[in-house]
């Protein structure tokens, strides 16, 4: 992995994309700090020109509908990108079907962005090194108005839940040669993909049977009003909104996910504050959405789950509620493995994902009988 | 109670006999049998897996051996049971004979209310209710509802087993499951009633010194008989921040030592239907939905944003308000709003 990194090239993408991963760890009401060793930041995202060059697998972008996406009140698209990775003996053998990973992006992100963030062509080094085997990785875009979905069922961002765990599932399994059952089929994501890859674990357990968190968000989101919030009291319109610096508008993002309210247009949600005054209908909603919360409710799904492993770094903001998380899935005798590792929120991702995420998917889903050759 | 009542009571009894029960034209046929809960195995209140439940027969489910009926779930309220609404523990207004056996009799012949199934399975526990939640602590009662009762109905008795042929209906602690378990399970009822529902709104503050007699108690065995406030308190506990860690009731409380948990107060708002609602507004838009609430009743302001909620989502809800108080209209309102409100949004294909 080491040497893979090192032959990033200088990316094509705008400095903005830096903001854009770094804005992960704004999601305030963690109080994640700023990543350390930032200068190096510029490295994390291969892009994808790059990243296509010396693969032997095949990317593909495709565009999935999501019905449960139509009609979503802040008006994105129900027509998503997905990446598509297919492994090189993929057209070599055309009967040869390979378990799925549904990999999930952070706040601020795009798909495209995550797929060279995660560096999905480290599968293949992972493959020649004995380490992981042939799988297909699917990157479902989920940027929205306010830069990320959330993963939430709502009225405001659409039913990403339905989207991802049947809709998207349903295509990838006709479309392509899925080994098109639970025991093949994991789910993994970093921050507000954690909290997704959590989310979806919970409310359906019949489409996954493993989990791998990385360094996930929203662990207890108890709404507080900061300054920084009070402030977003002004923003009425779309284009407000848009003139916002990107770091602010993760609170929009959340409300849009966990507090939609049909009635409040243009911007068809609730705040947290109203008047400068704290509204506790609209945290308990939030509320409602954390994972810690609802941990209790879905405990049982969880149990189900072959295997769960979630990771954070010792020096990202997250570490405490991920600890937290932790002692409360053992709390709720929920099988999994936790593991901390020096780094901040981002800078180990891509290098996580090749040693710790493809391995563990290859260990824990179930591989056709073409794989045991 | 009428003659056949008792009779059929008598007949429940002894699940040997059960087969050669017969009804009297123009009434329905009750018994009362356990049914397993794969979803309730491993509760650590030690509640049974094996539930009483409450079955209505319509009249001609006897008389027509091979029709199949519609089948409406039934939830009972909080420190109620199925037999407090079939006999022959009735009270409120199913008392003094006035079951919900004689009220869908009523129905169901002449009433002009065409013939379902009734069922009710007993979510008295040991703290007095279940909260039709999903806890390691009290069970997976949503799952025991919408899953194994369900099977098991579709299994043993002439239902229609299709998602559109099952309603889903209860009062209070009742009505309250009964939002919970549509919003997590729209895939198996198409329609619900909800009466007067308790627990819809989230309470961010609650009282510091209001777990001081919870935590006075020193084992499960010293809640029997405990006031209707403190059990209140187990129950929902019990139902919403279980703790498998910290036995004898593997359950924490909101306050300790006076002062306020935020883990657990965050918990119990979570699960507040006011507070859950936006996250399942896909699937409640699937199901039709009725509800209503007495006038004097304390919950029907609750009950009000309930409904204006969910219409401000595109959802009819079908809501009235009505003269009465939390309890004294119930079976009234069964026999001739709830029942006929299923009769017209359920599935009836044999009869059409």
């Amino acid at each position: 992995m080491a040497s893979a990194r090192s032959r990033f090239t200088i990316p094509l993408l705008c400095s903005c994309s830096l903001a854009l991963v770094f804005s992960a760890l704004l999601l305030s009401q963690e109080k994640a700090d700023a990543p350390k060793g930032k200068g190096k930041g510029n490295n994390l995202i291969r892009p994808l020109a790059d990243l296509e060059k010396d693969l032997k697998g095949k990317l593909e972008r495709i565009k999935v509908h999501g019905k449960s996406l139509e009609g979503n009140l802040e008006g994105d698209s129900a027509d998503r990108d997905v990446f598509v990775y297919l492994p090189p003996s993929y057209q070599r053998e055309p009967n040869r079907r390979y378990p799925v990973v549904y990999t999930l992006h952070g706040y601020g992100l795009h798909a495209e962005q995550w797929v060279g963030f995660a560096n999905f062509a480290s599968l293949e080094k992972d493959v020649a090194a004995g380490t992981a085997k042939e799988m297909i990785l699917v990157s479902p875009d989920a940027f929205s108005a306010y830069n990320g979905s959330f993963y939430s069922n709502s009225p405001a961002t659409g039913d990403w839940e339905t989207f991802l765990a049947v809709e998207l599932v349903r295509y990838i399994d006709s479309h392509y040669r899925t080994l098109a059952n639970r025991a093949s089929r994991g789910l993994m994501g970093h921050s507000m993909g954690g909290y997704g890859t959590f989310r979806l674990g919970m409310k359906h357990p019949e489409v996954y049977s493993s989990l791998f968190a990385m360094s996930a968000c929203c662990m207890l989101d108890t709404a507080e009003v900061t300054p920084a919030m009070a402030q977003l009291e002004a923003i009425r319109t779309k284009e407000d909104a848009a003139k916002l610096p990107f770091g602010q508008k993760s609170p929009l993002a959340r409300a849009a996910a966990w507090s939609a309210d049909a009635k409040n247009p243009p911007l068809f949600f609730d705040l947290p504050v109203k008047d400068g005054k704290p509204q506790p209908v609209i945290a308990a909603k939030w509320m409602a959405n954390s994972l810690m919360v609802m941990l209790e409710q879905y405990a049982p799904s969880l149990k189900k789950m072959k295997a769960i492993r979630m990771n954070v770094g010792l020096q990202d903001g997250l570490l405490q509620t991920n600890r937290d998380m932790d002692q409360a899935l053992t709390k709720a005798g929920v099988t999994h493995i936790f593991e901390t590792f020096e780094g901040d929120h981002n800078g180990q991702v891509g290098l996580n994902f090749a040693t710790q995420v493809l391995p563990f998917f290859s260990d824990q889903l179930a591989f056709g009988p073409e794989a045991k050759k | 109670m009428t003659r056949c009542t008792r009779l059929l009571l008598a007949l429940a009894a002894f699940p040997f006999f059960l087969p050669a029960q017969t009804a009297a034209p123009g009434h329905g046929t009750y018994a009362r049998i356990k049914v397993h809960g794969n979803s309730l195995e491993g509760n650590l209140s030690g509640e049974p897996a094996d539930r009483d439940v409450s079955i209505y027969l319509p009249p001609s489910y006897q008389t027509q051996s091979s029709r199949r009926y519609p089948v409406v779930y039934l939830l009972h309220g909080y420190t109620n049971s199925d037999v407090g609404w079939f006999g022959p523990e009735s009270r409120g207004s199913f008392a003094s004979g006035n079951t919900m056996t004689a009220a869908a009799d009523r129905a169901f012949t002449g009433g002009g209310t065409q013939e379902m199934i009734l069922v009710m399975p007993n979510a008295y526990t040991m703290y007095q209710g279940s909260m039709f939640s999903d806890s390691a602590t009290t069970g997976d009662w949503e799952g025991f509802i919408a899953k194994d009762l369900v099977a098991y109905m579709d299994g043993h008795y002439r239902t229609i087993p299709e998602r559109a042929s099952r309603g889903l209906a209860g009062h209070s602690m009742g009505g309250y499951g009964t939002f919970r378990i549509a919003a997590k399970y729209p895939q198996v009822f198409s329609s619900i009633y909800i009466l007067s529902a308790c627990c819809l709104t989230a309470n961010l503050n609650p009282n510091p010194q209001g777990s001081a007699a919870a935590e006075a108690l020193k084992s499960p065995e010293d809640a029997k008989g405990a006031a209707r406030g403190l059990a209140t308190l187990l129950a929902e506990a019990a139902a919403w921040s279980p703790n498998p860690q910290n036995p004898p009731f593997y359950f924490d409380l909101p306050a300790k030592d006076g002062k306020i948990q935020p883990a657990v107060v965050a918990k119990w708002v979570a699960n507040a239907p006011l507070a859950m609602i936006d996250q399942y507004v896909t699937g409640l838009k699937t199901l039709r939905i009725g509800m209503d609430v007495g006038d004097k009743d304390g919950l029907s302001a609750s009950n009000r944003e309930l409904s204006r909620v969910l219409n401000s989502y595109g959802i009819p809800t079908a809501f009235q308000v009505y003269d009465g108080d939390h309890t004294n209209h119930i079976v009234d309102r069964m026999e001739k709003v709830v029942l006929p409100f299923f009769a017209k949004n359920l599935s009836f294909p044999e009869s059409r």
